[in-house]
């Protein structure tokens, strides 16, 4: 590549609250078409925007976490344009006064790129174009949304994508967002430029609409840093436009340009009188910040968990949030790593289960490994327990049905050894002769007799002494 | 009819109500819409309303019944929801018999632009009812209701009050919840309403005030005991508008305004003279021409044909709003809508749309210091009785024109309590006077309003239209 690729993106995240932005209907995801709107989201004649104060204090939360200036007085604009998913046929957003400015994330590399601001608005109906009609959905208008507009400070598609992720990682740990791409909950828009190295000004930029997979916003960078290149090596310009990317030939292309672009008129909300945040509700926001990632992955590596642990465990929360919950019940913290790590994910990774989705209980599972620690279970049975566990049982319980509870009693274990030895009498004559393959006979009689009850250290550490005559 | 609120109401007064208005409308085509009482009347509250019967402006939604704001495009509309003023009133016990013709949209001052045709005067057939709420303008001054909701965004609730012999009430912005009602431009809208007297005016607040979550600009003040107004003006000072009464051509107007100051001296008002720079006053007009048509543009975006109201089929989403507007919505509102598009764009909002704003806040500062020095500033409502339906041939730039006739916009750019009331007859014809004061200070307003009312003579005028006069 002969030019330095220079990236800003604009995301939109759907807020996670209970009603919507500017109306008291749910928000819901995956109902029925239609089943979660009211005249106000319909935009019926007469209806008044009434401002939801949880999606405030959600798009506050997303302001403190990435560090920016907040304007204290809350105001709202209309964007205006006429188009079938917008009911209103304008759009209450935050042009003029976002709540946040100036802000900035960290890559994982830890470069740091500016935030320019972080606005509230609501979310479009959805459409679907089918050959014959257009169908509508308006479940989604109206739902909150932030949206979080960076500096063109990414410099690739790598980095383009480490700022997402550090992005949803955030919204996700503060609960402000599902932070889902696949579902919707989160959309990107690139812009996108090109510039010779060393030069300090910009290219003519480019925006990419409405990338909906961190796959597609890579394969999108490629594809438009590699057109706009080859438009500047043969000797051509390219023209400030909007374009989407095609999923089917994974090329972008042209929606339209600066020329046609669109006047949005925008104009401060009549309805909406500003808001003075006080002081006291914002300090109180802030004092009740729910615990970031990155702090969490540090706690955990304090609580004895090695680094990698630690970040396997955060990168999904509801992982993390089941851990926590887990040691709630046992002080055996590295085993319950290893359980959730390995036997959890290994299970949830086979059957393409979410962690949210699983029956194992967190104390079931705490349980299970005090009964393994105090010599109860055997490790073996405890895999077998485990498989029950992930039914959504108890496991005391399982233990209890299945008769596992491991014999520990010397007189019961000895009593067998004396058994095995009346009805093998060479058994000591080979052991005196050095055959150690005996003990390992009797161990194994001793098991079969207890229906692999017998605590197996204490049966070895018995036989020997039988068959060795002390 | 000349009933009052607050006399007591018999259902037989209600059917005397339905057919007087039918009557009456025969010559007066004051109603959209006839509304069959019948399932109100299961269930009528207890409250200063019990029983009266009420008409509602066309453009308040009423639920399962057609509410068309005297367009096209919404003449098969029926509401999902109420008003909030709808409910308010039917708590109090209201019922409501019509609903009543506007100029289209509420955008307008003659209600000649109703789609069901124009409104005449019933002092004078040859004569408009004046606008947008001239059927209920009528409904009140013929005889048929004692009450009845308008809403005024310029003078349209205050100037058909003028040129019908009735009491019309704008309250402070805020006062009254604005949800539900189907709005022209949101800044200077307010809900108000039509009396034949000061004290049926002061209940009617008293049912219809208050805050309201679904409208943000709703004033959480309390609400007052409006009807223990204080009618003792001695030693108040009443500020006559000079800007106003300067440009006033017709003298008859002028005589009737002077004795009515002479009587209100005699009962101890101190008259003085108010004043607004004559290029402010100037400016009213063409400064409201602005900021409502914006405000409007943006407003009626909903009136797509997709939702709800008369859809017009198409090839494309587009192509159906497209049709739907242009054939739905007269030349005149789509001439308003491309006035305050042009004032939205981007590269004419500094001179336009910010300018009209910075313009009506010059405006309410010189408004507001009038009351530094009165009490209450008055002038006539107008200044000339209501023109003949072919039209009037005064010059539309001349002083009287622009300042006289649109001085009453200065309520709706402060917000300010603002009433008009009956002050004598031209032409057998009435004509009236209006009052102002400090935002939410109605009881005090409704006090200087009984004075006149005492000192005119003309409560409860009834201008009967029925069969047996013609």
């Amino acid at each position: 590549m002969n030019f330095e690729v220079i990236i800003g993106i604009e995301i939109h995240c759907e807020l996670k609250t209970t009603t919507k932005m500017f109306s008291g209907a749910p928000v819901t995801f995956g109902q029925a078409p239609n089943s979660a709107v009211n005249e106000i989201d319909l935009a019926h004649p007469g209806t008044l925007p009434c401002v939801n104060k949880e999606a405030v204090r959600k798009a506050l939360l997303a302001c403190y976490a990435c560090h920016c200036e907040i304007d204290t007085l809350v105001r709202f604009d209309r964007k205006n344009y006429y188009y079938s998913d917008l009911p209103k046929g304008y759009q209450i957003t935050q042009q003029f006064h976002p709540i946040g400015s100036h802000g900035y994330i960290t890559l994982s590399t830890g470069k740091k790129v500016r935030l320019n601001r972080i606005h509230m608005e609501e979310d479009t109906a959805k459409q679907f174009h089918l050959s014959d009609k257009t169908e509508m959905d308006f479940n989604r208008a109206g739902v909150p949304l932030v949206e979080i507009v960076s500096e063109p400070d990414l410099r690739s598609s790598a980095e383009a994508i480490d700022y997402v992720n550090q992005l949803r990682e955030i919204l996700e740990y503060l609960d402000v967002s599902d932070a889902k791409m696949e579902e919707g909950s989160i959309r990107c828009d690139i812009n996108i430029s090109l510039r010779p190295y060393g030069y300090d000004g910009f290219g003519t930029k480019v925006e990419i609409k409405n990338l909906n997979s961190l796959a597609n916003i890579e394969r999108a960078i490629e594809f438009e840093s590699e057109r706009q290149s080859e438009l500047y090596l043969r000797g051509k310009s390219v023209i400030q436009e909007t374009r989407r990317f095609d999923e089917a030939s994974r090329t972008t292309k042209s929606m339209r340009t600066k020329e046609t672009a669109l006047d949005y008129k925008y104009f401060p909300e009549p309805n909406i009188f500003p808001i003075r945040l006080s002081e006291k509700w914002l300090k109180e926001i802030q004092d009740n910040m729910p615990e970031s990632a990155k702090a969490k992955r540090e706690r955990f590596v304090g609580l004895g968990l090695s680094e990698t642990d630690a970040a396997i465990l955060v990168s999904q929360r509801p992982l993390a949030a089941f851990f926590e919950e887990t040691i709630q019940y046992t002080d055996q913290i590295k085993a319950v790593a290893n359980w959730l790590l390995v036997d959890t994910l290994g299970y949830c990774n086979k059957e393409n289960l979410p962690v949210a989705d699983l029956k194992l209980k967190p104390k079931a599972l705490a349980d299970l490994i005090d009964l393994i620690q105090n010599k109860t279970i055997s490790s073996k049975q405890a895999k077998e327990v485990f498989a029950q566990l992930l039914e959504g049982r108890d496991a005391g319980e399982v233990v209890k049905s299945k008769g596992m509870t491991q014999v520990s009693d010397a007189g019961f274990i000895q009593s067998l050894i004396d058994e095995v030895l009346a009805e093998n009498p060479q058994l000591i004559a080979d052991y005196r002769a050095g055959k150690d393959r005996s003990l390992g006979f009797v161990v194994g009689q001793v098991m079969k007799k207890s229906q692999g009850k017998a605590n197996p250290a204490l049966t070895s550490d018995l036989a020997k002494k039988a068959l060795s005559g002390q | 009819m000349n009933k009052r609120v607050q006399d007591k109401w018999t259902m037989e007064d209600i059917e005397a109500a339905i057919r007087h208005m039918h009557q009456s409308h025969e010559k007066l085509n004051h109603v959209v819409t006839f509304v069959d009482p019948r399932k109100q009347l299961l269930d009528v509250a207890e409250g200063p309303f019990h029983q009266v019967p009420i008409a509602l402006k066309d453009n308040v939604n009423t639920k399962g019944i057609l509410t068309t704001a005297s367009s096209k495009i919404l003449s098969d509309y029926v509401p999902v929801y109420d008003a909030t003023i709808t409910k308010k009133l039917r708590e109090a016990g209201a019922v409501v018999i019509a609903k009543t013709s506007l100029d289209e949209l509420g955008m307008g001052g003659t209600n000649l632009s109703a789609a069901t045709g124009p409104v005449l005067n019933p002092y004078d057939l040859s004569r408009i009812s004046g606008g947008s709420s001239g059927g209920s303008a009528v409904a009140v001054a013929s005889g048929d209701v004692p009450f009845a909701i308008g809403s005024d965004t310029g003078d349209s609730v205050r100037k058909p009050a003028s040129f019908c012999g009735i009491t019309g009430t704008k309250p402070t912005y805020g006062r009254i919840s604005r949800y539900g009602i189907i709005p022209y431009a949101s800044s200077l809208d307010h809900v108000a309403f039509f009396t034949r007297n000061v004290k049926d005016a002061a209940i009617g607040l008293g049912v219809l005030a208050g805050r309201d979550d679904h409208d943000m600009t709703s004033s959480f003040l309390p609400v007052d005991d409006y009807e223990n107004y204080d009618a003792n003006i001695e030693g108040k000072v009443f500020g006559v508008l000079k800007s106003v009464t300067d440009y006033i051509e017709d003298a008859r107007v002028l005589a009737l305004f002077d004795q009515l100051l002479d009587k209100l001296k005699a009962k101890g008002a101190i008259i003085k003279e108010v004043e607004i720079p004559y290029n402010l006053m100037k400016a009213v007009w063409s400064t409201y021409n602005i900021l409502s048509n914006c405000e409007a543009t943006a407003n009626h975006s909903n009136l797509d044909g997709l939702r709800f109201g008369v859809g017009v089929s198409g090839e494309s989403v587009e192509e159906v709003m497209t049709k739907s507007r242009t054939q739905g919505l007269s030349f005149y509102i789509r001439r308003r809508f491309v006035t305050g598009s042009y004032g939205l764009l981007q590269e004419n909002q500094e001179k336009l749309f910010k300018k009209a704003q910075r313009v009506r806040r010059l405006i309410v500062e010189a408004y507001r210091q009038c009351f530094e020095a009165a009490d209450v500033v008055l002038a006539p409502a107008s200044g000339r009785i209501a023109t003949k339906l072919s039209g009037s041939d005064s010059d539309p730039m001349s002083d009287e024109s622009l300042i006289v006739e649109n001085w009453l916009v200065l309520g709706n750019f402060s917000g300010y309590p603002s009433v008009t009331l009956p002050m004598g007859f031209v032409d057998e014809c009435p004509i009236g006077v209006n009052l102002n004061t400090l935002p939410f200070t109605e009881k005090q307003l409704f006090g200087y309003c009984a004075a006149v009312e005492e000192v005119t003579g003309y409560a409860d005028m009834v201008k009967e239209v029925g069969k047996d006069e013609l």
